[in-house]
């Protein structure tokens, strides 16, 4: 208040109309400015098309989200991240492990979401991972999950080469990614699968009658390792390095240099199986050097080896 | 106490609301359509009686916020939040013999109530009104600085006399359209202004003879 008011101004008798004439004035005072109110005016009727379009939402909600709508949002982000960490994760599991049976659910839902004609890449990716896990089983000397591991691979290349029977060239294109996988195997687990698919039908007797390369046509004889087990030179399929198809009927107590798959010829005779030698019991405490132990015998390998013995012709 | 005259759109809407039917949203709409006939046509999807509707309402709303509030830009935030909220609510707004400016205003009221509750933690005790509409203190006239102290009087009264006041004389709404916003009897609005008006008179005599 100044101190110069009373001379300026002297004291009213405030009336009820005097009161509501400086009321009055102040409503004349309050008036909004002109862009303010042009400006409003744009906003309402933009904000009344998007209402009425259903794109617009209401001013309070826009602000707060409710307790459940935040705990919603928690949960999904929360399962997402565990569905999606937990699905990473399994991809490196083991068989015997906690996340394995979700690993192979992955593989069976990535064969039903794809179409069909990538389902015979998606079965050769799936053995090639199987092999990979025979791998780490072997380097971590889990031999009883490799028999097991090894069965498996076993049934699924017989369900792959029945699925490629009709293209030989799939299959021997898929071959040739086999062979290259079984190259990164270490000796004992690259012998042991070796074991397993010299069994299988389609590598040592392909159907159009040219001597197959076969995921262990390099090897030929060589996979009976030590040959004290009995499995040496099992079935002598085809471009063995040897180039003796009758060599591979007597065991080989030595590995011999595995020749490249380019090496072998293209003419090569047929060659002529051989019995392969009844299985062995397995050891009862396999050792790490492959080289100087006997190595596991896989222990379905039996009902196939006699399998294959039977289909083969007599020599 | 005399009533002040309303506009005359206001009028049929505030105090003769109830006697309006719906048909009226049916044809094209007047140049005088009321504020109801305006919001009929609006929620059936009138962008122009949205238009319409906006600029009869705009001036009383503003006032009536301005009142209640003490900065220009407080003023103009409340009051594009209450346009904000009717234009929401306009779809969901069914006419039942209510006048829609009430229901506005009601918008309006509960807007500033929330406006006052958010600032209230944050304004000091007794403290001094700012002067008005962000005008620096030298450049007030003697007038602006009576205004000044009645806006500052007018915050010494209670709510519900300062809510009488900002209806009444803010928005310029009679006693019984002032009830209908208020949810009060017309004479009970009518003596919560004779006695703002009354404290407003006594307290500034005292303040001029101090």
């Amino acid at each position: 208040m100044s101190l110069f008011r009373d001379s300026l101004r002297p004291p009213a008798i405030f009336s009820d109309e005097a009161v509501e004439r400086y009321l009055a004035a102040i409503r004349a005072e309050l008036r909004p400015d002109p862009q303010f109110r042009r400006r409003l005016r744009g906003q309402v009727l933009n904000r009344y098309v998007a209402v009425r379009e259903g794109i617009g939402d209401t001013p309070t909600a826009a602000r707060s989200m409710g307790r459940l709508g935040r705990a919603v949002l928690y949960a999904t982000f929360t399962l997402a991240f565990s569905v999606t960490g937990v699905m990473a994760a399994s991809q490196d599991a083991l068989p015997g492990e906690f996340l394995y049976p979700l690993k192979r659910q992955v593989e069976d839902l990535r064969v039903q979401i794809l179409p069909v004609h990538l389902h015979d890449d998606l079965a050769t990716y799936a053995l090639g991972e199987r092999i990979q896990e025979l791998d780490e089983l072997a380097e971590r000397g889990d031999w009883d999950r490799v028999i097991g591991l090894a069965g498996a691979i076993e049934t699924e290349y017989l369900a792959l080469a029945d699925a490629l029977e009709s293209d030989t060239g799939e299959l021997d294109r898929h071959i040739v990614v086999l062979n290259g996988l079984l190259e990164t195997l270490p000796a004992s687990a690259r012998t042991a699968v070796e074991d397993v698919l010299d069994g299988m039908p389609g590598i040592g007797q392909p159907s159009d009658g040219h001597p197959s390369q076969g995921v262990t046509g390099g090897n030929g004889g060589n996979a009976g390792g030590g040959g004290s087990n009995g499995n040496a030179g099992t079935n002598g399929n085809a471009g063995g390095g040897s180039g003796n198809p009758t060599a591979d009927s007597t065991p080989k107590p030595t590995k011999e240099p595995k020749p490249t798959k380019d090496a072998v010829p293209a003419s090569t005779p047929k060659p002529v199986p051989t019995p392969r030698p009844q299985p062995t019991p397995l050891p009862a405490q396999p050792t790490p050097d492959p080289d100087a132990t006997p190595r596991p015998t896989p222990g379905p390998r039996a009902p196939a080896d006699a399998a294959s013995q039977e289909s083969e012709p007599a020599p | 106490m005399r009533d002040r005259p309303l506009t005359a759109t206001l009028r049929p809407t505030l105090v003769d609301g109830a006697r309006l039917g719906p048909a009226s949203a049916q044809g094209a709409l007047a140049r005088d359509a009321s504020v109801d006939e305006l919001a009929m046509a609006a929620t059936a999807g009138d962008a122009e009686a949205v238009g319409r509707l906006y600029d009869e309402l705009v001036d009383p709303i503003y006032h009536y916020v301005a009142m209640r509030l003490r900065r220009r830009e407080d003023a103009e935030d409340v009051t594009q939040l209450v346009f904000e909220r009717i234009v929401a609510a306009l779809p969901r707004y069914r006419h039942n013999g209510k006048p829609f400016a009430a229901w506005a205003f009601r918008i309006a009221r509960n807007a500033v109530i929330d406006h006052q509750r958010r600032l209230r933690p944050t304004e000091p005790l007794g403290a001094i009104a700012e002067p008005a509409d962000g005008m620096i203190v030298e450049a007030l006239s003697l007038r602006d600085e009576e205004i000044r102290e009645l806006r500052a009087a007018i915050r010494a009264l209670t709510p519900d006399q300062q809510e009488a006041l900002a209806l009444r004389y803010g928005a310029g709404l009679s006693a019984e359209e002032a009830a209908r916003v208020m949810g009060r009897q017309a004479g009970t609005v009518r003596g919560l202004t004779f006695r703002a008006i009354e404290a407003l008179r006594r307290n500034l005599a005292r303040e001029a003879g101090a």
